[in-house]
C-alpha cells in the first residue's frame, strides 16, 4: 500500500476496471442468458413431443383397453357358426379400431387358443403350441385372471419376436367358465403411422424393453434402451442428447425424446471463442488507449512535477508551459508569477547583500587613527618653529596621505601606489621618532603590480610603532610583498617589544570571530576586510615573540587589473 | 476499494452461476437399474432364451432386470474382483462343474420348486439351484457323414473323418471340458486316467483344427463346415428341430449329464427380486416354457420331455466324480494342450 502510486497508473487502472470489467461481465451474462434460452427452448421442444407421443400412446392404450372391458355382446362359441354374430361383431370391432387415431388388429381365439375371428385376413398372431401345456406370457395372464384386461408388452405372438403391444381379455361367461379371448394387438408400425415427430425419440416398456422409437442405436442387444438413456430424472444429458422422460399414466410406456445437444455445444463453444476473441481485442485496445489516453492526461501533471524538480535543483529559469484544460493553466500561471516573484526576491537579497558589504568595507576603510592626526599636527605645530621647510614637506606627505584615504572612488590599488602613500606615512613616522625609528621596504616586481584593498598595511605598521616602542629605544619595520602562484604574501615586521602568549591567544580568538567587541579595531577591521572582499580563505595572522618583535603576514589573492 | 470488492463478488457469483451450470448439464449418472425394483442377471445363455424369459419376467412381476451377457468364466472372475459389493444379483447358467470349485461366492437359497426337483438334482450344495440338464453330445451333418457310421467316440477316430471334427479348447469353452471329461470317463469306464490313450488319438483326428468357441462347433457343422461337432444337447437341438440333415448323437460309451444353475450371489444388492427369480425360473412355465421352446431338458420331474429328445433311461448315463475333475481342470487342460500339439508336430514331421 505504501507503494509509491503514479497518477498515469491510477488513470489506466481505473478506465480498465469501469470500462472492461463491465464489457467483460456482459460478455459474460450474454453467453450465459443465451445459452440458458436455448436450452430452455431446447427442453420446452424435447417436453411438447414427449407429451405429444406419451399422449397418444395413453389415447390409445385407454381406448382399446375399455373396448376390450367392456361386455362381450355374444358367446364367442356362437361365432364359430353364426354367420350374423360374426358379422355384428366384426363391424363393432372394426368400427371402433378404425375411428381411433391407432389402428389395432383383433383376433378372437377359443378357450384352447384356436383362431375363431381376426380382423384382417394378413393377421400375424400366433399362438404358441404351446401356450395350452402351461401358463406363458400375456395368455397366459389372461387365463389366470378371466374377465380383466390385461395390456403388456410382448414379442411371443409373432413369428419375427417383434415386440407389440397386447390388450386382451380372457372372456367369461358368469359361471367363471372361459369362452374364449379377445385380444387387440397395436404394433410399433401402427402408431409410428399416427404421428409425426420432429426429434429422435424412443418408446420402452416400463422395464425398459424397447417398443419402438427412431433408430436402432436406441435399442441394444436385449432388445432394451440402452442403460445410457435410462435414468430417474425427467430431463438430463447423455454425451450430446438431451433426454426428456415421461411416462403413461397407467406406468406402462416410458418415452423418451432426445434432443441433439451437439449443435448447441458447439454453437456456445464457439460462441464463447468468439466472445472470447473479442474479447481479447478488446482488451487489446483498451489497454493500448488507456495507456495512452493515461500519458496524455498526465502529461501536465509530469510536466508539473519535472518544473517542481527543476526548481528544487536550483533552477529558477524554468517555465511550465502548459496547453491544456484551465485548471493546470491556472496551476501554470501560479506556478510562473511564484517563480518570477522567487526570483526577484533573491535578486533583492542578493543587491541587498552587496549593498550592505559596500557599506561596511567604506565604514572600515575610512577609520583613521585620530591619534596618528593629533600627533603628526603637534609635530608640525614644532616644526614650524624649527625646521619650516620640514613642517612644510611633512604637511604635503600628510595631506597627499589623507586625500588618498579620503578618496572614496578607489577601494583597491596596486601595491606599488599603496606602497607609496605608505611610504608618506612612513616619512612622516620617521620625521616623528627620528633616529629611533627605521623601515625596510621589501616588495618583487611581481608583488607591485597585484591590487590589494587600499591602506590596508597601514593599522599593522601603526600597530607596530604603537606597541612595539614598549620599554624599547628603537623600533624597525620591514614591509616584505611576494607573489608566489595565485597568491600574495605580504608582512609587517617589526622588532618591537613584541606580546605575551595570552594576548596573542586573545588576537588569534578575535581574527577568527565575526564582531569585534576589543579595543583591537585596526587588526580586526584589516582581517574583516580581507574576507568580506576575498573570502575566509585569506586573511591575517599575527606572530609574536616576548621581546623579540611582531610579525603581521596577510595573505591575498594575487589579482592584476581586477583579474584574479 | 469497495470497488473493487463488487467486481470479485460478482465475478465469483459468476463463477458460480457458470459451475452449476455445466455441473448440472454433467449430472450424476444414475441408472434406473439402480432403483429398488431392478434386478441385474449375469448370464451365458444365448439371447435367444434369456430375452423372452426376462421379459416374461418383467410383464410378470414388474421388476426392470437388467442383463449382462458373457461366459461363465468372464463372469465369475468380474464377481471375484469385487468380493464386497456384488456386481450383479445372479448367476443366471454356468454349469455345475464350472460354479462348485467357487460355490463360495454364491448365497444359500433354495427354491420353493425344490420338491419338483428330480432326486439327483436337489440343491444338496445349498446355493446351487438346478435350472437345466445338459448332456454332451455329438453333433453330426448326415449328408456330409453319409454313409460313416457315427456311434460314439470310438468312430470319431475313423480316418476318413481326419481334419471334419469340430471341437473346442476345453480351456475356452465349458461344453469342450464337458466333453473332455466325459471322454476320459466314458472311454476309460470311469477311471479318467485310461481314457487319455483315447485322447491323443482323437487328437491326431483333430487335424491341428481347434476351435475357440463352442457356437463354432454347432454354427460349422448345422453350416457344413464340419461333418460331426462335439457339442451340448441344446446347441445341437436348436437345428436338429428344423433341420433333418442334423442329426444328435449320444455316444454309446456313455454320456455325461450336467446340469446348469441358477446362483444367488453373496451381498447381492436386489436379494428378494433375485430370489423371486430363482423361483422364477425353477418353476413350472419357465421350465415347461425352455422345454418346449428351447430344446433344453428340464429339471422338474412333472415337465414332459422335448418330443426330439430321448429319455435319460435309455441312454448310457455315466456319473462323473465333479468334485475330483473340478480340481484337476488346470492340470488336465494342459495335458490336453500338449497332446494336441504333439499330435500337430507328429503329423508335420510325416
Amino acid at each position: 500500500m505504501n507503494k509509491p502510486v503514479h497518477f498515469r497508473d491510477e488513470i489506466r487502472r481505473s478506465f480498465i476496471i469501469y470500462a472492461l470489467v463491465p464489457a467483460v461481465i456482459f460478455a459474460v451474462i450474454l453467453i450465459i442468458v443465451s445459452v440458458l434460452i436455448w436450452h430452455w427452448n431446447l427442453y420446452c421442444k424435447a417436453s411438447d413431443e414427449n407429451e405429444k407421443i406419451t399422449a397418444l400412446l395413453e389415447r390409445t392404450i385407454d381406448a382399446y383397453y375399455t373396448q376390450a372391458e367392456q361386455p362381450f355382446p355374444v358367446p364367442p362359441a356362437s361365432l364359430e357358426h353364426d354367420n350374423s354374430a360374426v358379422s355384428s361383431i366384426y363391424r363393432l370391432l372394426k368400427g371402433y379400431i378404425l375411428k381411433q387415431q391407432v389402428h389395432a388388429d383383433f383376433i378372437i381365439l377359443s378357450p384352447a387358443f384356436r383362431c375363431i375371428l381376426q380382423g384382417d385376413s394378413e393377421n400375424r398372431f400366433i399362438v404358441p403350441v404351446w401356450q395350452n401345456d402351461f401358463h406363458w406370457g400375456a395368455l397366459g395372464r389372461m387365463q389366470e385372471r378371466p374377465g380383466r384386461a390385461v395390456v403388456e408388452i410382448s414379442s411371443d405372438y409373432n413369428a419375427e419376436g417383434i415386440p407389440e403391444l397386447i390388450i386382451g381379455r380372457a372372456l367369461s361367461s358368469g359361471n367363471g367358465r372361459l369362452d374364449g379371448y379377445l385380444i387387440f394387438t397395436v404394433t410399433a408400425q401402427n402408431i409410428r403411422e399416427a404421428f409425426t415427430t420432429m426429434l429422435p425419440f424412443a418408446v420402452t416398456n416400463a422395464c425398459g424393453v424397447f417398443f419402438l422409437g427412431s433408430g436402432l442405436r436406441y435399442k441394444d442387444q436385449f432388445d432394451e434402451l440402452p442403460a445410457v438413456y435410462r435414468r430417474d430424472a425427467g430431463y438430463y444429458f447423455t454425451g450430446n442428447e438431451a433426454v426428456r422422460h415421461g411416462t403413461t399414466e397407467d406406468g406402462l410406456f416410458t418415452i423418451y425424446t432426445f434432443a441433439d445437444t451437439g449443435q448447441l455445444n458447439t454453437t456456445a463453444v464457439m460462441m464463447v471463442v468468439l466472445t472470447l476473441a473479442v474479447l481479447a481485442l478488446m482488451i487489446r485496445g483498451f489497454f493500448f488507449s488507456a495507456t495512452k489516453i493515461a500519458g496524455e492526461k498526465s502529461e501536465t501533471i509530469d510536466k508539473i512535477v519535472e518544473a517542481y524538480k527543476e526548481v528544487e535543483d536550483g533552477n529558477f529559469d524554468s517555465r511550465l508551459h502548459v496547453d491544456s484544460n484551465i485548471e493546470f493553466q491556472t496551476i501554470a500561471d501560479a506556478y510562473n508569477d511564484m517563480l518570477d516573484n522567487l526570483a526577484r526576491l533573491i535578486e533583492e537579497k542578493a543587491c541587498e547583500t552587496q549593498e550592505k558589504y559596500i557599506a561596511e568595507l567604506k565604514q572600515l576603510e575610512m577609520q583613521f587613527n585620530p591619534h596618528f592626526m593629533y600627533n603628526t599636527l603637534e609635530n608640525i605645530k614644532f616644526l614650524i618653529k624649527l625646521d619650516p621647510d620640514k613642517a612644510r614637506e611633512t604637511i604635503l606627505w600628510l595631506s597627499e596621505l589623507l586625500r588618498y584615504s579620503i578618496n572614496n572612488e578607489i577601494s583597491v590599488v596596486p601595491v606599488s601606489e599603496d606602497l607609496y602613500y605608505m611610504e608618506n606615512y612612513l616619512h612622516i613616522l620617521k620625521m616623528r621618532f627620528g633616529e629611533r625609528f627605521e623601515y625596510l621596504i621589501d616588495v618583487t616586481d611581481s608583488a607591485a603590480s597585484c591590487l590589494i584593498p587600499k591602506l590596508i598595511l597601514q593599522p599593522l605598521i601603526g600597530n607596530s610603532v604603537r606597541y612595539g616602542f614598549e620599554n624599547r629605544e628603537s623600533v624597525c619595520i620591514s614591509i616584505t610583498a611576494r607573489a608566489v602562484s595565485d597568491r600574495l604574501f605580504m608582512s609587517v615586521k617589526d622588532n618591537g617589544a613584541g606580546m605575551e602568549k595570552e594576548k596573542l591567544k586573545e588576537i588569534h580568538s578575535l581574527l577568527k570571530s565575526e564582531t569585534n567587541r576589543t579595543s583591537h579595531i585596526g587588526l580586526y577591521n584589516v582581517q574583516r576586510r580581507i574576507r568580506l572582499m576575498y573570502g575566509n580563505g585569506y586573511g591575517v595572522k599575527i606572530d609574536s615573540v616576548k621581546g623579540e618583535g611582531t610579525v603581521a603576514r596577510l595573505v591575498l589573492p594575487v589579482v592584476r587589473n581586477g583579474k584574479v | 476499494m469497495q470497488k473493487k470488492y463488487v467486481f470479485y463478488y460478482g465475478s465469483c457469483v459468476l463463477f458460480a452461476v457458470l459451475v452449476f451450470w455445466t455441473g448440472s448439464c454433467r449430472n450424476v449418472r444414475r441408472d434406473a437399474v439402480h432403483s429398488k425394483n431392478a434386478l441385474i442377471i449375469a448370464s451365458p445363455h444365448p439371447l435367444v432364451l434369456i430375452i423372452p424369459v426376462v421379459e416374461n419376467f418383467e410383464n410378470e412381476t414388474g421388476i426392470d432386470v437388467r442383463i449382462i451377457q458373457g461366459g461363465t468364466g468372464e463372469i465369475i472372475q468380474n464377481i471375484r474382483r469385487y468380493p464386497d459389493s456384488a456386481p450383479y444379483d445372479l448367476l443366471w447358467g454356468g454349469s455345475y462343474s464350472t460354479v462348485l470349485p467357487v460355490a463360495s461366492l454364491f448365497e444359500n437359497y433354495t427354491s420353493t420348486n425344490e420338491s419338483f426337483m428330480q432326486p439327483v438334482y436337489r440343491n444338496v450344495e445349498g446355493s446351487m439351484n438346478r435350472f437345466s440338464d445338459i448332456p454332451s453330445v455329438i453333433m453330426i451333418n448326415r449328408k456330409r457323414l453319409g454313409s460313416i457310421p457315427v456311434t460314439g467316440y470310438g468312430d470319431l477316430l475313423d480316418p476318413r473323418l481326419k481334419g471334419t471334427i469340430a471341437f473346442c479348447d476345453p480351456e475356452k469353452s465349458s461344453s469342450a471340458w464337458e466333453h473332455l471329461v466325459n471322454m476320459l470317463y466314458a472311454v476309460g469306464a470311469g477311471n479318467p486316467e485310461k481314457g487319455w490313450p483315447y485322447v491323443e488319438k482323437f487328437c491326431s483326428n483333430l487335424d491341428g483344427i481347434l476351435l475357440d468357441g463352442s457356437k463354432d462347433v454347432y454354427e460349422g457343422v448345422a453350416e457344413g463346415k464340419f461333418t460331426a461337432g462335439l457339442t451340448f444337447e441344446e446347441g445341437g437341438a436348436n437345428y436338429a428341430v428344423h433341420d433333418s440333415n442334423i442329426g444328435l448323437v449320444y455316444m454309446k460309451e456313455g454320456v455325461v449329464f450336467t446340469p446348469d444353475g441358477v446362483y444367488l450371489l453373496k451381498n447381492s444388492p436386489h436379494s428378494e427380486n433375485a430370489k423371486r427369480f430363482i423361483d422364477y425360473a425353477t418353476g413350472f412355465s419357465v421350465q415347461s416354457y425352455i422345454s418346449k421352446q428351447m430344446n433344453r431338458r428340464s429339471v422338474r420331474t412333472d415337465v414332459p420331455l422335448h418330443s426330439l429328445f430321448p429319455s435319460k433311461k435309455s441312454l448310457p448315463c455315466i456319473a462323473v466324480n465333479y468334485t475330483f475333475a473340478s480340481s484337476h481342470k488346470d492340470e488336465w487342460i494342459l495335458r490336453f494342450h500338449e497332446i494336441f500339439d504333439n499330435a500337430q508336430k507328429e503329423a508335420e514331421y510325416e
